[in-house]
């Protein structure tokens, strides 16, 4: 008995120890006062994603490293977005932090903002204005937040639009719907031909969100989406916003997306299998959906694969609002110990080479030049040409480019925003239960 | 510890074979220190962590901000659907694994060579990675191009299959079958070798006696296995309890959050919503309700006095 009582009280004094260690570490990180002399002397770093994408940005460094006294160093961090930003929150603060990481987005970045973690660039852009003048303005203006810039746009945008198989519909004797009417007319005859109308991985919930980030740009307009989305519950409780909500019933009860669609998964290669075998005739998805079909099918691409804006629709959008990712964004630490080799990296995000390899990876450049890029790129194959071309005239074109909502709202709505997308997309929730939903996950 | 401490001699004296067997507290000090380190230390920091306001950047330090994460656990709906959902799975796979389980670990524990081989096939499962299993069964259950489409000539098409991920009960059902698929070949294992256990000579009497197989199996079988099923049973149910792999590559929580059990809810709460605080509030509660059951399981079965199955044999 002795010797079970003497054993516990060692191991609660161990304990105790070790947690005052830890919570010690907590709170000894430093503050923001400047730059941290603690920090890798005569280097910066780079944290990357660490998917195919970070080869262009290792290639920066690379060049940048050639004439840079002080060189960048690229680590490869996680290859998913939880796990990196949870790394870079982790670490910011400490000297062993990088210098330069990505986000996503001015939701993404808030909490770091509002820590005093991140370095606002303005005074980098005052010396070189290429810094915010080579960007798209709807792309750039994302991670600006209370006037002050925070990101530089690097790789790709990535918008949402109709993705169609060409034989499919021509073989029903259909061309691409252009109005939300045709969409829904399109339903029966594609149905009757032993296809599903539009395919749709609801299993992941955030395909099934591109539907509403669509319709309700057509019925209420972005700018109505966005003050919802910064909190304003009055947005989703109004009467464009309810029938909205009807409107993508009635596509769902008609039969549009079939009956299984919340057991096909995107991940899996379950949609776009759909879409290239044949098996479904529309899907609406990003950019990287071509990428992700020639993957399955490289001949498909090049034949058989379409793709159009998303269809008009009555409502009070403007024409040609589009929504999905708008680019990643490459931040910088307060305390960087070389702000100034911080600054001439950034400009390698604008340059020729560094565009030339966002291209060849199938990322359209968030700069204002991609048109001519994609024009002079030698490497690019015609259906490719045609394709990015397509995407740069529908950002350019588009009055205003909502952010996927998942993404607008702060880490704790996400999961229930995506929730609410699918839960009344299979009927689990109706108009009014998708509305409190929506409400509580905005609510700031 | 306790039984074992009143049997030791009144006066307290140590010697002899017994004090020889039963080493000090030093000798466990490795071990001790292991579990200290890896197990009460993070537990202690997620008890720790469960009164503070933490978004996970460290400079801003956790904030203490009391009970507030705690009340939390009162009136979110939410955490008490995943409760439910947690021991549903609990139930659904101790349900489906013990009688699965004994009656394949029972059979393999014959001395035939054909069972030895069908055996050995049927513990391929065991050598795959749980992600490599939930991939696997995505495919699988895709309604155009697994096994649902395969079903459409017999069924028709939307048969009660093809749908398996989008409708809660059958999430459930589809993830409660896949625990049996990849985790009874484990119990399989240790009922086969508790039935190895059980001297042939009861089974000769028995025969003697004019008893069949199946009064064999529950008169001597079910009897000597007992803790067997135990042991099999309380690693069941403590592996069920913190299944996470599974549900957050298959269904991610869904549909509609049904299966949303108690470790995913943590996952989403604390590493999606960046919300340690309350993360770890779940990952208490997640902790507590494990300990219980065990010990419930423990006292219910009296697996701790660990009698004998043979005395008298």
């Amino acid at each position: 008995m002795n010797k079970t009582g003497r054993a516990a009280r060692v191991l609660a004094l161990g304990t105790a120890v070790a947690v005052a260690g830890v919570l010690a570490g907590c709170t000894s990180t430093g503050g923001n006062g400047g730059p941290n002399n603690d920090r890798p002397e005569g280097e910066i770093h780079v944290l990357v994603l660490g998917d195919a994408a970070a080869s262009a940005e290792q290639a920066a460094a690379d060049r940048f490293n050639e004439s840079s006294d002080i060189k960048v160093v690229v680590d490869e961090g996680a290859t998913a977005g939880n796990d990196y930003t949870t790394a870079v929150r982790n670490s910011i603060g400490t000297a062993s932090a990088p210098d330069i990481f990505m986000s996503w987005g001015a939701a993404n970045i808030q909490p770091l903002v509002d820590a005093g973690a991140l370095l606002t660039l303005d005074d980098f852009i005052a010396e070189d204005p290429e810094l915010k003048s080579a960007f798209l303005p709807s792309v750039f203006d994302a991670e600006v937040i209370d006037g002050a810039s925070y990101g530089i746009p690097m790789r790709g945008v990535a918008p949402t639009f109709l993705f169609y198989n060409e034989a499919v519909l021509a073989d029903a004797g259909l061309e691409p719907a252009a109005t939300w009417d045709e969409l829904l007319d399109q339903v029966s005859t594609l149905s009757a031909a032993g296809v599903t109308p539009i395919g749709l991985a609801g299993a992941d919930k955030w395909p099934t969100q591109m539907w509403y980030q669509y319709v309700f740009a057509r019925s209420i307009g972005n700018d109505e989406v966005a003050k919802g989305l910064a909190g304003d519950g009055d947005v989703w409780a109004s009467d464009g916003s309810r029938a909205a909500l009807a409107t993508i019933t009635e596509l769902i009860d008609a039969g549009g997306f079939g009956q299984n669609f919340d057991s096909v998964t995107y991940g899996t290669d379950g949609s776009a299998a759909l879409l290239r075998t044949g098996k479904s005739a529309y899907e609406l998805m990003g950019t990287w959906h071509f990428a992700t079909v020639e993957a399955g099918d490289p001949a498909f691409v090049q034949s058989d694969l379409g793709w159009t804006a998303f269809p008009s629709l009555d409502g009070d959008g403007q024409d040609g609002e589009i929504a999905g990712n708008l680019s990643n964004y490459y931040n910088v630490a307060a305390d960087t110990r070389y702000p100034d080799t911080v600054r001439d990296f950034l400009k390698e995000l604008y340059s020729d080479d560094f565009l030339g390899d966002e291209l060849a990876l199938g990322n359209l450049p968030p700069t204002t030049n991609a048109a001519d890029l994609i024009a002079a790129d030698a490497d690019l194959g015609e259906v490719n040409k045609e394709y990015l071309s397509f995407v740069v005239d529908l950002v350019g074109n588009a009055p205003t480019f909502q952010l996927s909502w998942d993404q607008a709202v702060p880490a704790e709505g996400l999961t229930p925003v995506q929730n609410a997308m699918a839960d009344y997309f299979n009927g689990t929730i109706d108009a009014d239960g998708w509305i409190a939903a929506m409400q509580a996950a905005t609510a700031r | 510890m306790n039984r074992l401490a009143t049997r030791e001699p009144a006066n307290g004296r140590r010697g002899g074979p017994r004090a020889a067997g039963r080493p000090g507290f030093t000798w466990s000090i490795p071990a001790v220190a292991f579990f200290a380190f890896f197990a009460l230390l993070p537990l202690a920091v997620a008890v720790y962590l469960s009164f503070t306001a933490y978004n996970g950047i460290r400079l801003v330090p956790p904030r203490f901000i009391g009970l507030d994460n705690w009340s939390r656990l009162v009136t979110d709906d939410a955490l008490h659907r995943s409760i439910g959902v947690t021991f549903i799975l609990i139930i659904l796979a101790v349900a489906t694994q013990v009688p699965v389980s004994m009656l394949i670990g029972v059979w393999a524990a014959g001395p035939q060579r054909i069972r030895a081989i069908v055996a050995a096939l049927y513990f391929i499962p065991l050598l795959m990675s749980t992600a490599a299993v939930a991939v696997l069964w995505a495919s699988l259950v895709d309604p155009n191009f697994g096994i649902p489409s395969l079903l459409t000539g017999v069924l028709g098409p939307n048969n009660v299959f093809s749908n398996l991920l989008g409708k809660p009960a059958s999430a459930i059902g589809l993830i409660v079958f896949i625990y049996l698929w990849g985790a009874s070949p484990l119990h399989t294992l240790i009922y086969q070798g508790g039935a190895r256990a059980i001297p042939e000579v009861l089974y000769q009497a028995a025969a003697v006696d004019g008893a069949g197989p199946v009064r064999q199996f529950f008169s001597i079988t079910l009897p000597q296995l007992k803790n067997t099923i135990v042991t099999s049973t309380i690693l069941m149910v403590v592996g069920t309890f913190t299944t996470f792999d599974l549900i957050l590559i298959l269904t991610r929580g869904g549909p509609s959050a049904a299966t949303s059990n108690l470790p995913y809810f943590m996952y989403d709460r604390g590493l999606n919503a960046l919300d340690f605080g309350y993360g770890s509030v779940i990952a208490v509660v997640l902790i507590v309700l494990a300990a219980i059951v065990s010990g419930v399981m423990v006292r219910a079965t009296r697996y701790d006095e660990m009698q004998g199955t043979q005395e008298g044999i």
